[in-house]
Formats: structure tokens, C-alpha cells, sequence
């Protein structure tokens, strides 16, 4: 089971790009796209879900080109849209037995496929009630459903956890987890957190290119020893957010513990810290821009 | 922020976004090719047998008199998107979380409209002074070319913008039944004008150009009654006499009853602002609707067994996944189904979401399909199939756009096949239906009748792919609606059987194998909309 992107690149109008010369391997796990809002993870997901098509490059799954055969990868693939609608008129069992009609699935198993999904996330017991009366993080687990609902062996969920609250998070990102064993999902947000708490592998992107690609363990690693915690009063704050990448500042007693990321301790009593996945991140992203 | 200013940025904004949008370039080239009609002398209006010579005057009156006619009509369907637009797009929300009044925000929609129109005007305008260049006339006269523009066409503009946004804020009249209606209300009109010179109806200016038309004529002393006429079709007529028009002073009083209409406009506007929800369908019929909907949902909740620690209540249980550990995901396999077993089920899945209706369309349905098979033969040909077709054509209006309006695109069309399972799939739940419904129309198989029941079939595909065709296309339900509505009303109920029969409701018609046009014509019209998906499949 993969996936291979290879110099894929898609032009908008004029020299607008969304992706340039994007190559990255993905096999069975979770892959978290994380990257900066118009960084190109949209685009990157369209063009894997077959909904639009590269300017250049080619994709393929398990060595078929998926930009030139995109209906047979159609039929294996779950797709979550990060903006998307609903036929507010029919209720969600109607609405995903159209969808489980459009993707080729029986009668019988879709019907016992579509009631275990709606228990997994809660909606059982609203079937009967028309979609356009559902709340919108009813709505995002309608959508996350659907891209469930034939069994995909490639998901691809982009920003699928925007309006659900919290805890809502945490249950989709164990779901997917449990999910991710023997498929390949791919996870676009730029909630680094729901990364770091399922992702397998992680990819950054900016401005259209892959800046990195790697586990989040190695990628923790790149940041060892770079990540610090400096108490400073609160007068200064924005002095050291201008000089230094701070990824958080959390008033306590003694003033307020900046974390911050840099290759070098700012002052000699900075006390260094183990690093998060957004720290690395960060730091990453921060690179990519001085070197732009 | 003074309301001047909350009103310009309104409607500079609407009007910007609406002018952008691409089934906008269809109404620009529409107005060309009106405009090439007359610039080409294709379109001709004429005064019995008179007809101007291409001056100033006359060019202004020619372009303004004949486009407020034909346009006014197309305009309704144009414009009448202004809060629809805010409301699928989310933006009415915005608005209505601010501190802008129901009348504010609904005159800014009234101004957007009219601006719209008025940018539609403004290429007629610039295409008369063409016209007139065209014709050899290099003295313009501005000011005689203007006049008609604003005394024929914005009065009548200013009544049709704030008719559509009055139509917008009733739901009933939002969708098809108020197209419906329009059409209905816009035929009255029509024969009000010419039967009893209904002064009061006269929105697009008949009596007024009929009326500055007999007094320029008594000016010059021709021998003329009254009365003028709009033609196509001929390029030059040798029996017309060129007359020199020098135009006649437009301020008389029929000038009064053109401002009439403005006054028109402001009432309409004003009871917009009454019967406006400000984006809150809990307001007006929609709560009642909605609490009936809520009832039944109590009702539903409470029959339904609580399982374990599943713990419905409304509007709590509802918005959390369920209480006990999520991640013990167990899912059963599923079973995949190809050709014609999925192809079916797509067609079963496309007719069942065509017949997702309100009981009491299923309930008029059954009357009207009853009715047309226990009446005569000749009487459902004639009547009860033509009106039960119109009924279901409203009903398949979205079928081309369904997708696109209600933003599933990327789920539907990320499945197997889009184009050809999905698109055939629609297309042919529409054609079934469309027989099913207007069965009766087989009828005329057994009474031997094999002309006009081969003329009923060709109807029975033509419908739902023109419906198809014309979503697709147009990227709006309006569109077909406005055309379709018309031309039934013309062509099958009309008097007098005319190739615009597309029914063949009229044995003449029938006779002269016009269905077999009609039937080239679905052909065509099922290439365009499959070119129309197959491209927005490629720009998605």
C-alpha cells in the first residue's frame, strides 16, 4: 500500500502556485500535513482525492497513476472535504445512502455500515431529524461518516476536526487512530496538536513546497536542545516576541515563562526544556521563511 | 458610519459580486446578441408601415422601447437572487448580527439590483449609439438618444428589482411556485395591455411608447392609428416607408404614469421590509413549520429505547459523540457492487432524491395524475399531462445544480464513475419520472394515435434534459424556470399550435413531425450538459 507523489505542481491563475514540484511517499499509517494557512495542503488534497487535477507531476497508488486512472482509485478512497455541504432536506440516513449508492456499495452492508458509523459518532439517535436542523459539528461528523463509509484503504480528511470542540478532538483523533492499521490516511490541519497525538509521519509545507518530511519523533529530535524557558517581566514580553520565536508565554507568579525556540539559550538562566511537535514546527516554519 | 455610506458599500459589494459571477457573461452576450439584432436591422420596430430612419430619436426609442419589452421579463429571473445569494453564501448571517436595519439592508438590495440592471441598460445604450453609427447617422444627439432609456426602461427596471426582492423575502415565492407565479402575474399584465389599455399595468411601457409614437406621427400628418410592433427576422422589408422621427417631447402626461412605477418600486420595496425573516428562518411560516418539525422530532425521541449509556436529549445528546470509549472501533467490511448493479443503484438512489417531497406534493401529484387518466384521452393530451409536466419540471428545476448549490461537488464527484454513472444516472431518473408522472400521455398508443404519443415520449426526455442542460449550464434553477414556464405557456397552451409546441399538444404541430426536432434537440441539449459537467469536473 502507496502512495507516490512526484513533482506535482498546480498553477492557479497568473503566477499564483499552489503546489511546486511536490514529492512525498506515503505508505499505511497517519500522515499529518501540517502547514500554514495557503500553504498548498488543500491543493495537495484535491489533487490525491481526484477532485482537481496537477498542472504537472504525477501521482500514483500502488503504481497506478491516479491523475490519469482516477476512478479506480475512487472506489477505495474516503475524502473529507474541509468545506462542504449537505442536502438539508433529507435526513443523514438518506443522505448516506445516496452516497453509499454513488460509491458502489450493496444495499445490506451499507445499511449495517451506515448504523455502526452513526453510533461510532453519536448521531444515531438524530437519524430521523433533516440534516439542515443539525448543528455544524453535527454537520463535520456527518462528513466524517460519509468518507468512512466504504471502507477506504486511502482517507483523506483535511481540517476534519475544525468545529468540533474539544473533547469531540480527542474521541475523532482515536478513532482515526484505531482506523489508520491497515489504510493510509493522510491528515491536513494546522492544529499541530491532533498531529502529534495520532499522526505516524509528518510532512511540512509552506508556500507550496514540502519543507520536511519524517517521523515526529525525528523531527523532536532536529529541535533537541533548542527549545527554552525564560521568565521574564511582563514589560518586556513584546521586546523578546520581536527578537525571538516564541511559541507560548504563560503569566505566573514569578512573571511570565516565555518558551521559545532558538539554537542558542537567549540568556544564560534560560532553563532548557524537552520540545513539542510545535516547537518543532515552528521552528521550521520559521526557517523556511528567512531562507525564502 | 453614516447609512449613506453602510448603503453605498452594500451595494457595491452586491453588485460586484453579482457582475463577476459567470452565469453573468450569459446575460452580457445575450444583451450583445440582442443588440447585434438590432444593430443588423434583424429587429425592427415599426409603426404600421413606418419605420425611422436611424437617427438619434429613433435609435433611442427602437433600442429602449423593444429590449424593455423583451428584457423585462428575463430581468425578473436575472436579479432575483439578491438575498438568496447571502443566504446560501453565509453572508446573510454576517449582516444579520449587525446593527443594520431590515429596511436598510433590504434597500441596499433593491439598489443592488437596479444597479444590475442598469449596467444591463448602459450596454443597450452604448449599443444604440452604435446602431446609429452603423447606420451612417454621425449627429448624435445624446440627450433624444437618453430620454427613451429613462423614461421607458428604468421606471420599469426600478418596479421588476424591487418585485424580485419582495418575491425573495416570502419563502413560497422563493423557488419555482413563485416563478410560477411571475409568469402567470406577468401574462395577466400582458392582457390587461392590450385588451383594456390597462394604463396601471403597463410595466413595460407599451401604452407610453404607443402613445409618444401616435403623437410624433400626428405631428408629421401620417395616416396613423396607433399601434406599433416589435419584428425579427427580416433584414429589410420592401413595403416599409422610412420616415424621418425627430422625436417628440417626452414630457407629457404618460411621463407621470412611467414615475408610477417608481412609486411602485418604493411600496414593494417597503412591504419586502415586512415580510423579510432577516435570515432567522424561525421567523413567520418557517417557525410554525419548525415547530411542527420539532414536535414530531420530541415525539420520535421519546419512542426511541436508550441503549446503554446513550442518553439522547435534545439539543445535548445530540451535539457530543457517544458517552461510552469511542475507540473501540469495530466496523464490519463492506461489499462492493460494479455494472449495471451499480448503475441501478445510483438510478434508485437519484429517483428516490428527485421524490424527496413534501406530503402535499405527493398529494396534488396523485390528483393530477388521477385526474389525467380518467378524463378523455384528447383532454389529458391537451391539458392534464402538459400541467402535470410543468408541475414536475418545477419539481427537477435543481437537478442540474444540485451539487453545486448545495456544495457536495467534492464528496460526489470524488466517487467511482462521476460522469458516467452519476451524470447518466440523474439524467435518466428525470426521464423516467417525467414518463411515469405523464403516463397518461401512453394513453394515446392504444387509441392508435402513434404520431402524438411518439411526440409525448420525445417531450418526456426533452423536459428533464433542457432541466439538466440548463442547471448545468446556467448554473441556476432560475433560468429554466423563467424559460420553461414562458414556453409552455406560449407554445403547448397556447391558442394557436406553433413550433414551440414542444408536446405536441396540437395536432397540427404533430402533423408536421416536429418532435422529430424536438427530439435533435434533446440530443444536443444532453451534449451540452455533458460538456458542461465533464468541463466542471476539470476546474473543480
Amino acid at each position: 500500500m502507496e502512495l507516490k507523489i512526484e513533482r506535482v505542481s498546480k498553477q492557479y491563475h497568473g503566477d499564483v502556485w499552489g503546489l511546486r514540484d511536490f514529492s512525498l511517499e506515503v505508505r499505511a499509517g497517519i500522515l499529518g500535513l501540517v502547514g500554514p494557512n495557503g500553504a498548498g495542503k488543500s491543493t495537495l488534497m484535491r489533487i490525491l482525492a481526484t477532485v482537481t487535477r496537477p498542472t504537472d507531476g504525477m501521482a500514483t497508488w500502488n503504481g497506478m497513476d491516479i491523475i490519469q486512472s482516477p476512478d479506480e482509485l475512487r472506489s477505495i478512497l474516503g475524502y473529507l472535504p474541509q468545506d462542504f455541504g449537505i442536502y438539508p432536506n433529507l435526513n443523514v440516513v438518506e443522505f448516506l445512502q445516496y452516497l453509499a449508492a454513488i460509491k458502489g456499495l450493496d444495499r445490506k452492508s451499507a445499511r449495517m455500515r451506515i448504523d455502526e458509523l452513526l453510533q461510532i459518532v453519536g448521531l444515531a439517535e438524530v437519524r430521523k431529524r433533516p440534516l439542515g436542523h443539525y448543528s455544524g459539528g453535527m454537520k463535520q461528523r456527518v462528513g466524517i461518516v460519509q468518507a468512512l463509509l466504504n471502507d477506504p484503504k486511502l482517507l483523506i480528511v483535511d481540517e476534519p476536526t475544525s468545529g468540533l470542540d474539544p473533547e469531540e478532538r480527542v474521541r475523532f483523533r482515536n478513532l482515526l487512530s484505531e482506523l489508520s492499521g491497515d489504510r493510509v490516511v493522510i491528515l491536513s490541519t494546522h492544529i499541530v496538536s491532533d498531529v502529534e497525538a495520532c499522526a505516524t509521519e509528518i510532512a511540512i509545507i509552506n508556500q507550496g513546497l514540502l519543507m520536511r518530511h519524517c517521523t515526529p519523533e525525528s523531527l523532536l529530535q532536529s529541535v533537541h536542545g533548542k527549545v527554552w524557558i525564560w521568565v521574564v517581566p511582563s514589560s518586556i514580553l513584546t521586546e523578546i516576541r520581536g527578537k525571538h520565536l516564541v511559541s507560548s508565554a504563560v503569566r505566573r507568579s514569578d512573571g511570565i515563562h516565555v518558551r521559545l525556540v532558538a539554537d542558542q539559550p537567549p540568556v544564560m538562566d534560560a532553563m532548557p526544556v524537552t520540545p513539542n511537535l510545535e516547537d518543532a514546527y515552528l521552528y521550521y516554519l520559521s526557517n523556511s521563511r528567512e531562507e525564502a | 458610519m453614516s447609512s449613506v455610506f453602510v448603503l453605498y458599500h452594500l451595494v457595491r459589494a452586491n453588485f460586484l459580486e453579482r457582475i463577476r459571477r459567470r452565469n453573468f457573461l450569459i446575460v452580457l452576450f445575450s444583451v450583445v446578441l440582442l443588440s447585434l439584432a438590432i444593430a443588423t436591422g434583424r429587429l425592427v420596430l415599426r409603426l404600421d408601415v413606418y419605420v425611422g430612419e436611424y437617427n438619434s430619436a429613433w435609435v433611442g426609442a427602437l433600442v429602449a422601447g423593444s429590449t424593455t419589452v423583451l428584457l423585462c421579463f428575463a430581468n425578473f429571473f436575472i436579479v432575483k437572487n439578491a438575498i438568496g445569494l447571502d443566504r446560501r453564501t453565509g453572508v446573510g448571517e454576517l449582516v444579520a448580527s449587525t446593527p443594520m436595519s431590515k429596511f436598510t439592508y433590504l434597500l441596499g438590495k433593491f439598489l443592488s439590483n437596479f444597479a444590475v440592471l442598469v449596467a444591463i441598460e448602459g450596454i443597450l445604450f452604448a449599443s444604440a449609439i452604435i446602431v446609429q453609427l452603423v447606420h451612417g447617422e454621425a449627429n448624435i444627439d445624446w440627450f433624444a438618444i437618453l430620454q427613451p432609456f429613462v423614461f421607458i426602461a428604468l421606471p420599469a427596471m426600478a418596479a421588476i428589482s424591487a418585485l424580485a426582492l419582495f418575491f425573495e423575502t416570502i419563502p413560497g415565492l422563493r423557488s419555482g411556485i413563485g416563478n410560477f407565479l411571475f409568469v402567470c402575474l406577468w401574462f395577466y399584465m400582458l392582457f390587461r395591455i392590450m385588451a383594456f389599455n390597462g394604463i396601471l399595468f403597463d410595466l413595460p411601457g407599451i401604452l407610453y411608447v404607443d402613445s409618444v409614437f401616435t403623437s410624433a406621427a400626428e405631428a408629421m400628418n401620417l395616416p396613423f392609428s396607433g399601434g406599433f410592433s416589435v419584428e425579427g427576422g427580416t433584414v429589410a422589408d420592401p413595403f416599409a416607408q422610412y420616415v424621418r422621427w425627430e422625436g417628440v417631447s417626452w414630457i407629457n402626461e404618460m411621463v407621470w404614469w412611467r414615475l408610477y412605477w417608481f412609486l411602485v418600486a418604493a411600496a414593494l420595496t417597503g412591504m419586502a421590509a415586512l415580510t423579510f425573516d432577516r435570515f432567522d428562518s424561525s421567523r413567520g411560516i418557517q417557525r410554525f413549520l419548525r415547530r411542527k418539525r420539532r414536535k414530531a422530532a420530541g415525539a420520535y425521541q421519546k419512542s426511541v429505547k436508550t441503549e446503554g449509556h446513550i442518553v439522547e436529549q435534545e439539543g445535548k445528546g445530540s451535539d457530543q459523540f457517544i458517552s461510552h470509549d469511542a475507540t473501540e472501533v469495530c466496523l464490519s467490511g463492506v461489499s462492493k457492487i460494479s455494472g449495471l448493479n451499480h448503475f441501478g443503484r445510483i438510478l434508485w438512489s437519484e429517483i428516490r432524491m428527485i421524490l424527496k417531497r413534501p406530503w402535499w406534493w405527493y398529494l396534488i401529484s396523485l390528483y393530477l395524475i388521477a385526474m389525467s387518466l380518467v378524463v378523455p384521452v384528447n383532454d389529458a393530451r391537451t391539458f392534464w399531462v402538459p400541467v402535470i409536466w410543468l408541475w414536475f419540471a418545477l419539481a427537477i428545476s435543481g437537478i442540474g445544480i444540485r451539487e453545486s448549490y448545495h456544495r457536495t461537488e467534492q464528496i460526489i464527484f470524488s466517487a467511482p464513475h462521476p460522469l458516467r454513472l452519476q451524470f447518466t444516472a440523474t439524467w435518466l431518473a428525470g426521464v423516467v419520472l417525467t414518463t411515469l408522472l405523464g403516463i397518461a400521455g401512453a394513453r394515446l398508443f392504444l387509441f392508435g394515435e402513434s404520431d402524438a404519443a411518439i411526440a409525448w415520449g420525445v417531450a418526456a426526455f426533452f423536459i428533464p434534459s433542457f432541466a439538466f442542460a440548463s442547471g448545468i449550464l446556467s448554473g441556476n434553477r432560475r433560468f429554466f424556470e423563467g424559460v420553461f414556464i414562458s414556453w409552455w405557456l406560449i407554445g403547448p397552451m397556447g391558442s394557436k399550435g406553433t413550433g414551440l409546441d414542444f408536446m405536441g399538444v396540437h395536432q397540427e404541430v404533430v402533423s408536421q413531425g416536429l418532435h422529430w426536432k424536438y427530439l435533435i434537440g434533446t440530443i444536443f441539449l444532453l451534449i451540452l450538459a455533458y460538456a458542461g459537467r465533464w468541463w466542471r469536473l476539470r476546474s473543480l
